[in-house]
């Protein structure tokens, strides 16, 4: 890795957002010929704001989000422009994509058990993340850990370093998926349905230390998620997704108040209200993507 | 225990792990057995270092080059490795090497302080008749595990986290992969030590699966059941080893201490 490389992509363009997406579309080949999964999706995310992505199942968020992180499975192609403070990260080598990942943008996965490698010490595999970029010693990637821990509330953080995935219980498991994205300080973190796996205490909880941490360091966030009380709660601008196509973009105010789409409103409809228990929830229009995703 | 049988000037003792006596040859089953592990032991450790290598390697590389023109021939090549019955191996090598082409002299037992290359020899082609069965099998199960494990979301994790590839492969996707094998390998080379009777059989070597093969054909009992008890005990430590070193590999199986 040269350090030109680094510096070119580390380096914000004046004026810039902290990251750009215009026309971003993502296409699977199939034997039926070539699927796209996101078509033309256009959004930004400034410093210290949060963009949340709503949709259903297949509606294409984490497709997303791993265009993004340039991690689409076998055979995804991107087309399209993602700017990370004004660089370009489509059609970057892997080896290039490899010091943005992590280090610039890191992720958070909806389930916390199975993206934490069951063989190894949650310390070791944070350490690790911290070594890939930063080098240095086990005995300072291991300082940096505990710290890490300590932030997200693992108590006795410099003992529990040293357990496994399996000795935590989920929602703790989850703050170390955070630690682990955070210690690095991202400039953008993606956060993947982190509370879907979790009781609502603990989301309530996750969420919150989300929001804290992402006060305290002023990192980017995209938050995807089906459920729209989470957005509502987190985001500052919302974009809804459908099969593939961005439906509607706004600020999470204008979305939750005055949507614009009818895909949008059925979605607001069905969601129950707490005055209005038995009136008969409609039901949103039949999907055309989801089978393709 | 020690047993003695007879009474009087005619009493037999039998020293402490007694497995009584042949009834063809009066000897004592347990020294019979002594006597030809050794061999038993050389074929069944040179066969599992020969499957080890190969099996392993072979399902490494076919899950790294998925669906490759490499990949389907060694997976064709581990079918038909399977599928062979070792005695029709064995006799179809003796007669490609040793009688058409001459590679390999006519087996012969030589011991290995006296010829060190003859000695080689002569254990080769048991070696590879007996590896290649197991090595087929290991190398299709190391491809399925790797390829499962590749698919796992904490190999996301480890490349969203931006480490380099050779390192997710080599820390993240090699252990999970590779420790159910260490669990199949330890119950197959147990059950190796206890005779590899067909091989022995067809290759002439005087090992305790050959001394099964015997006593069968001759219906000489107590041997029969020493030897079987000898494979019983193997397979039992075999597995007890295997448990124990599993505690060490699999984190999740470990007894907790706090």
């Amino acid at each position: 890795m040269s350090p030109t490389v680094t510096r070119t992509i580390s380096l914000p363009v004046p004026g810039a957002s902290l990251l750009e997406v215009d026309d971003l579309t993502v296409t699977f080949p199939t034997t039926a010929g070539d699927v796209d999964v996101v078509r033309k999706a256009s959004f930004a995310v400034q410093h210290g704001q949060t963009l949340g992505i709503v949709g259903e199942s297949g509606s294409g968020k984490s497709m997303t989000s791993l265009a993004i992180m340039g991690l689409l499975p076998n055979g995804g192609r991107t087309t399209g422009s993602v700017r990370l403070s004004g660089h370009e990260l489509v059609g970057r080598s892997d080896r290039e994509m490899r010091r943005v990942r992590g280090d610039r943008i890191a992720m958070v996965f909806q389930d916390p058990l199975s993206s934490l490698n069951p063989y190894y010490t949650v310390g070791l595999q944070i350490e690790e993340a911290y070594r890939a970029h930063r080098g240095g010693s086990r005995k300072t990637a291991r300082a940096v850990t505990i710290e890490a821990l300590e932030r997200v509330r693992i108590a006795d953080a410099s003992r529990r370093v040293d357990h496994y995935p399996h000795q935590f219980s989920g929602g703790m498991r989850q703050r170390i998926m955070i630690a682990m994205a955070l210690c690095l300080e991202p400039d953008l973190l993606i956060a993947d349905e982190p509370t879907t796996a979790l009781d609502v205490t603990v989301q309530a909880q996750i969420l919150d230390l989300l929001s804290e941490l992402q006060r305290e360091t002023g990192t980017g966030m995209i938050f995807i998620t089906h459920d729209l009380a989470v957005v509502s709660q987190v985001a500052d601008d919302v974009l809804v997704m459908r099969g593939g196509d961005p439906v509607e973009m706004g600020s999470a105010e204008q979305i939750f108040s005055r949507p614009q789409a009818p895909y949008t409103r059925s979605l607001l409809d069905a969601l129950p209200r707490i005055d209005d228990p038995f009136s008969e929830r409609p039901t949103a229009p039949a999907t055309t993507g989801e089978g393709q995703a | 225990m020690g047993r003695s049988y007879g009474e009087g000037a005619s009493a037999v003792s039998c020293a402490a792990p007694c497995l009584g006596f042949s009834f063809q040859t009066n000897e004592s089953v347990m020294d019979m057995i002594t006597a030809r592990f050794p061999v038993t032991a050389t074929v069944a450790i040179g066969a599992a270092v020969l499957w080890l290598l190969v099996g392993v390697s072979g399902g490494l590389l076919s899950a790294v080059k998925q669906g490759t023109g490499w990949d389907r021939g060694a997976m064709m090549v581990a079918l038909a490795g399977i599928s062979l019955p070792n005695y029709f191996l064995a006799l179809l090598l003796q007669y490609v090497l040793v009688v058409q082409l001459q590679i390999l002299p006519f087996p012969q037992a030589v011991p290995f302080a006296e010829d060190p290359v003859r000695w080689f020899q002569n254990y080769l082609m048991p070696w590879i008749v007996l590896a290649l069965g197991y090595a087929s099998m290991y190398a299709r199960l190391v491809r399925a595990n790797v390829i499962d494990t590749l698919g796992e979301n904490f190999m996301r994790t480890a490349r969203a986290k931006g480490l380099p590839a050779p390192l997710i492969l080599r820390r993240h996707a090699l252990r999970p992969a590779l420790t159910p094998v260490v669990t199949l390998f330890g119950m197959d080379f147990a059950g190796l030590l206890g005779g590899a009777l067909i091989t022995e059989t067809v290759f002439g070597l005087n090992g305790v699966g050959k001394l099964a093969a015997d006593s069968i054909a001759k219906n000489d009992q107590p041997v029969i059941m020493g030897v079987t008890l000898l494979a019983a005990f193997f397979v039992v430590i075999g597995n007890v080893v295997v448990d124990v070193v599993y505690t060490f590999l699999d984190p999740r199986v470990r007894v907790k201490s706090a």
